[in-house]
């Protein structure tokens, strides 16, 4: 091809006048697009006012996509803002609203004129038609002084209007040209030379290798560490737990919690966390690492589940809670209030005034987590179907331990015809051997592991009537 | 500019550059109506049962007329600072709007004689008792800023104040209207070298000025910007009502071919540019507030955020800031003097709404404090004051040329034509 191109006659691109000042060639711009040329440019060594009504240069749209993505960009700001403060880590920064709109105005203002500069960069570079790398009027001697003390005015082949001589003719006729000279395409040939080529793939190929290795490390797992370029967040000032701290005078660096209070997010409701509906007039504030004496003179309805130095940090993320309380508060007194109004308000003796039944939605969801924590945490010793077989039951019968109390056959009448509340008390608090597992499992677990338990039961005082009529018939077809 | 050169343009001094002789009796009618709308308005207010509404809204009107004259006071110098050249042709009215700041002092008795004598209706730190440990009202902070605060220094600073801008003002002033007569070309080089002092003397008093008259109306609060944010709306206000003037001469036949809208797209350009830096000021001073959230400093947005002063608070977010910001945003408007002038007249009102926001939640009446309830002694005020001030504005530019006829940068400005 580029032989070919050799070969033939350059082709014409275009005539274009030479003057000395720019009144000629404002003039001459002006007779040219009254002659009713468009496809006309002009080239000048310094901007020149009135050259856009003289060629007759539509104004730029560069202001309208300017404007735009400014404003877009503002948009983008507020959303970014939004989405992470108020949906992604809704955090609580000096007592303001996690999502509020004045501390989001200056990112909001960066962000429009970041995008507007942008705008105006990419923007004039396209409409520009940039980076052009070469340009046939380049290859016009005469065109070096464009920059310099020389003024040109160029009219394309291509023009509807263009005649080969009464072109010529109109820009010969021109006050003040000092010379009209024809333009001709670029005869060497536009194809990129191997080498460049060669080049260019090869350094993609390269600038592909680190986001390769980025999505490796991303979903493979490694046995070394991982490669840290940023250490801030390794080496830092903070308090490790279980180390010592000099800024404390018991010199712990974990906190206990203060009694009275709550940790945000840490709110469980207080039948829900201990199974017991207090008596009208009691107190309804319940602390477990101070249980025995409930603290006095605290009218607010606050809690504590456990001594914070004993929670394991894993156990129970910090946005569990809040979302799983809310819908069983709100059924909780519904269900308890027909319990009421037996036993007499004593602190000690008599039977705390159970809750019946789990206060909370039983779901085939809540049975699954039910069935999962049972399987981690109880199964060992109850076994798996709750018979009071599990390994450890099994192994101990095997070693004939003089101390071991067999754990309980959970399918046992007693426990059928327990409360709820009590069941899950047992769970939280433990009973004779059995420890209490309400520092490992939180409160909703623990329901769940009841709400388990009691299916469980029902597996065998269940009878074939209480079985839905469609789920019998899948029964009796799995049984042919 | 350019490699090339266009032919020296001149002015001639004639008829074409001075005022219509048909503003006399708009003179004489502004200063009749000025007179009885401020009596009417002294009338009303100080029979009633508190005198702090009328002095509230006479101080209001007082500032909105001084913070445009202020504008421009500033316009001047910072032109002669740096050489400008556009703005030759629109100086001579910025001028004449700086002269205006001798009947402003003039008004300021108004307010400064209650003080001399006592009163605390306007500014509370005022009340001896405020400062008197043994009184039931004793207020530690007003005490603590009682050297500063109290009508001694007070009216030592106003005399100051006053003192600097109308020297500022005449120097300018005298300097330029000589230089059309002999045409010396020093005296440009002269004032070029005095704008500097000018500029930084402008900085603080404006910023004192601010403190004093505006601030010190809740002795609790202090907003270090608050200077920078008066100075905003000041210039804004002064860059719209020059618009509005230089429109009307206009209308009048003159200057018809000096003035163009190349002058017209420069003003705008100041206007676009002021409205974003009001907004930007106006905010950055609510922004630190708000996340610092002190209690001192909160009670002055707090009082701004009940009563139904809020509502204020979202048109002056909407009025003084969106709505302008894109409205003169276009070239094509700027570039306009009939919409132009529209955008300038809505910025003058919202900057009446501005120093209203500022002043008037500050009224109280017994403990109460008010809501806001433009009135009759609002209107009489500003009546009051803008008539003297459009009447003393006239006098000042009868029989003067209202262009600079000899000033060296003329031509270039003559020849402006904007990128």
């Amino acid at each position: 091809m580029s032989q070919e191109a050799n070969n033939t006659e350059p082709k014409l691109l275009g005539l274009m006048a030479q003057f000395d000042d720019p009144d000629s060639l404002l003039a001459a711009c002006e007779k040219v697009r009254k002659a009713g040329y468009t496809k006309t440019d002009a080239y000048t060594p310094f901007p020149l006012h009135g050259i856009d009504e003289a060629l007759g240069i539509k104004p730029t749209i560069l202001p309208w996509i300017v404007l735009t993505l400014g404003i877009m960009g503002g948009f983008a700001g507020l959303g970014l803002q939004y989405v992470t403060n108020a949906e992604w880590y809704p955090f609580i920064i000096s007592a303001k609203p996690v999502w509020s709109l004045p501390a989001n105005i200056p990112v909001i203002f960066e962000l429009v004129i970041l995008h507007a500069a942008i705008a105006v960069f990419i923007g004039m570079l396209f409409l520009n038609k940039l980076p052009t790398f070469s340009n046939p009027l380049f290859r016009v001697p005469e065109f070096a002084r464009a920059t310099d003390d020389k003024f040109f005015l160029t009219i394309d082949v291509n023009d509807d209007k263009y005649k080969p001589n009464k072109t010529r003719d109109l820009l010969d006729g021109c006050v003040g040209q000092t010379g009209v000279i024809e333009v001709f395409e670029d005869p060497s040939p536009a194809e990129l030379p191997k080498i460049i080529k060669f080049i260019g793939i090869g350094a993609t190929v390269c600038a592909l290798i680190p986001p390769i290795l980025l999505w490796r490390a991303y979903y493979q797992t490694s046995t070394v560490p991982r490669i840290n370029p940023i250490r801030d967040m390794d080496i830092q000032l903070r308090g490790d737990t279980q180390t010592v701290s000099p800024v404390f005078a018991d010199g712990r660096t974990m906190r206990p919690r203060i009694p009275g209070t709550v940790a945000r997010g840490d709110w469980v409701d207080p039948i829900m966390l201990t199974g017991i509906v207090p008596e009208v007039g009691e107190q309804n504030v319940i602390f477990l690492q101070d249980e025995e004496a409930p603290v006095e003179g605290d009218e607010k309805p606050a809690e504590e589940e456990k001594p914070a130095e004993d929670k394991p940090a894993e156990e129970k993320p910090a946005d569990e809670n809040p979302e799983a309380d809310k819908p069983m508060a709100e059924e909780k007194p519904a269900e308890d209030k027909p319990a009421e109004g037996d036993a007499p308000a004593q602190p000690e003796e008599p039977e705390p005034n159970w809750v019946k039944i789990a206060p909370i939605s039983v779901t085939r969801a809540t049975l699954e987590r039910g069935r999962n924590r049972y399987n981690i945490y109880c199964s060992v010793c109850h076994g798996l179907a709750g018979d009071g077989d599990g390994l450890v039951a099994q192994r101990a019968l095997q070693l004939e331990q003089p101390t071991w109390i067999p754990p309980t056959n959970l399918h046992t009448d007693y426990l059928l015809t327990q409360p709820d509340g009590k069941l899950y008390n047992t769970i939280t608090h433990g009973i004779r051997k059995m420890k209490g597992y309400g520092d490992q499992i939180p409160a909703e677990d623990r329901w769940a592991i009841v709400t388990y338990v009691r299916a469980l039961q029902k597996t065998r005082t269940g009878t074939p009537e209480e079985i839905p009529a469609v789920e019998m018939k899948e029964l009796e077809i799995k049984g042919q | 500019m350019g490699g090339h050169h266009k032919p020296t343009i001149t002015v001639t001094d004639d008829e074409s550059i001075r005022l219509n002789p048909a503003w006399q009796s708009v003179r004489l009618v502004a200063m009749a109506v000025g007179v009885a709308a401020l009596l009417l308005a002294m009338g009303i207010g100080l029979t009633q049962e508190s005198s702090s509404y009328f002095f509230h809204s006479y101080l209001t009107s007082f500032v909105y007329f001084l913070s445009i004259s202020l504008g421009a006071l500033f316009f001047v110098p910072i032109h002669h600072l740096t050489r400008a050249g556009w703005s030759v042709v629109v100086r001579r009215v910025a001028e004449l709007l700086s002269q205006n700041l001798i009947p402003m002092a003039i008004l300021f008795l108004v307010i400064l004689f209650p003080v001399l004598f006592g009163s605390h209706t306007l500014f509370e730190w005022n009340d001896p008792a405020k400062w008197d440990t043994a009184s039931a009202e004793y207020d530690q902070l007003i005490a603590h800023k009682s050297p500063y605060l109290n009508p001694i220094f007070f009216t030592i600073r106003a005399i100051i104040y006053f003192g600097t801008w109308i020297c500022i003002a005449r120097y300018f002033f005298l300097n330029s209207l000589s230089q059309d007569g002999n045409g010396d070309k020093q005296i440009t080089l002269k004032l070029q070298k005095w704008s500097s002092l000018a500029v930084v003397l402008f900085a603080l008093t404006v910023t004192f000025a601010s403190f004093d008259w505006l601030m010190s109306l809740d002795p609790h609060w202090f907003s270090t910007i608050f200077g920078v944010y008066f100075f905003a709306g000041s210039a804004l206000s002064f860059f719209a009502f020059m618009t509005v003037v230089i429109f009307l001469l206009q209308r009048d036949g003159k200057m018809a071919e000096i003035v163009t809208k190349e002058h017209y797209h420069d003003l705008g350009k100041y206007t676009f540019g002021f409205t974003l830096f009001w907004g930007y000021i106006a905010f950055s001073q609510f922004l630190l507030i708000w996340y610092a959230n002190i209690p001192e400093e909160t009670g002055w947005y707090l009082r701004r955020q009940e009563n139904g002063w809020e509502v204020v608070a979202i048109m002056l977010i909407f009025g003084h800031f969106f709505i302008p910001f894109f409205g003169v945003m276009s070239r094509h408007i700027r570039r306009n003097k009939y919409i132009l002038t529209g955008w300038a007249l809505f910025i003058l009102v919202m900057h009446y709404v501005d120093l209203y926001y500022i002043v008037m939640p500050q009224v109280a009446v017994g403990h109460e404090h008010v809501s806001p309830s433009f009135g009759l002694i609002d209107v009489c005020c500003i009546v009051g004051i803008g008539g003297l001030y459009i009447s003393s504005l006239i006098w000042f530019a009868t029989d003067k040329p209202l262009v600079p006829v000899k000033d060296p940068r003329l031509s270039e400005s003559l020849a402006l034509q904007n990128h």
